[in-house]
């Protein structure tokens, strides 16, 4: 599978500010345990 | 005086919590005085009340000596509203003796000394940040942990939903 190098998804923060990686953006970007990943987040002001 | 007054009179704690403030510190010799255990009281120098014990909680208050006005105790507003709510003990000490100057309810404090809480000031918004980057380590179960930092500039909190862009960082690549 070609792996492509940004993904974009809706995520929700769980207990201790975490948020789960759906599997297939993990599977698309190809990553795995212990990856480092440049994260941006935009909080909208009117979700 | 009986037997048991005298020992309690000369009891000393083992040490003193970290952090504690010479008014707290006597505060803390006191309630030994009144025969509390040491290990039975829980201190904190951050929250109201200081003391939480078996037989109640305590706030200790500092006496200001003012010099053109009559002596008074200092509150925060919030604080203040919040130990009337709870009633809690309150143990006023001066700077000059080791024995409380008063001690009283919070209900009560204002029939037997003046309390001063400042007046609130409107404090200029700090702008928060709409969006942030950083970076994170793919943990177990696919999960990134968000720096506290980050939670607290976009004023995030658990339950939250986000928008994320995800990039896969190669070692030895620069952006």
């Amino acid at each position: 599978m070609e792996q492509k190098e940004e993904e974009t998804f809706l995520g929700r923060i769980i207990t201790g500010g975490r948020v789960t990686i759906p599997d297939e953006i993990r599977e698309k970007l190809g990553l795995k345990h212990g990856n480092l990943v440049k994260i941006r987040i935009k909080k909208e002001v009117n979700p | 005086m009986n037997a048991k007054e005298v020992l309690l009179e000369n009891i000393m704690p083992s040490s003193y919590p970290p952090g504690m403030t010479e008014t707290e510190e006597k505060a803390f010799r006191w309630l030994l005085k009144q025969g509390v255990n040491e290990n039975d009281i829980q201190f904190s120098r951050i929250r109201s009340p200081d003391f939480i014990t078996p037989f109640g909680d305590y706030e200790v208050k500092k006496l200001y000596k003012a010099k053109t006005l009559e002596d008074y105790v200092y509150f925060h507003r919030e604080q203040y509203e919040k130990l009337l709510e709870l009633n809690s003990n309150v143990i006023v000490i001066s700077d000059d003796s080791d024995d409380p100057h008063l001690i009283t309810t919070m209900k009560e404090l204002e029939e037997k000394l003046r309390v001063y809480i400042p007046p609130e000031y409107d404090m200029p918004s700090i702008p928060l940040a709409e969006e942030m980057r950083f970076l994170a380590t793919v943990r177990k179960a696919n999960r990134v942990t968000f720096p506290p930092e980050v939670m607290k500039a976009l004023v995030l909190k658990d339950g939250d939903m986000l928008e994320l862009q995800v990039r896969k960082i190669e070692l030895g690549r620069v952006d």
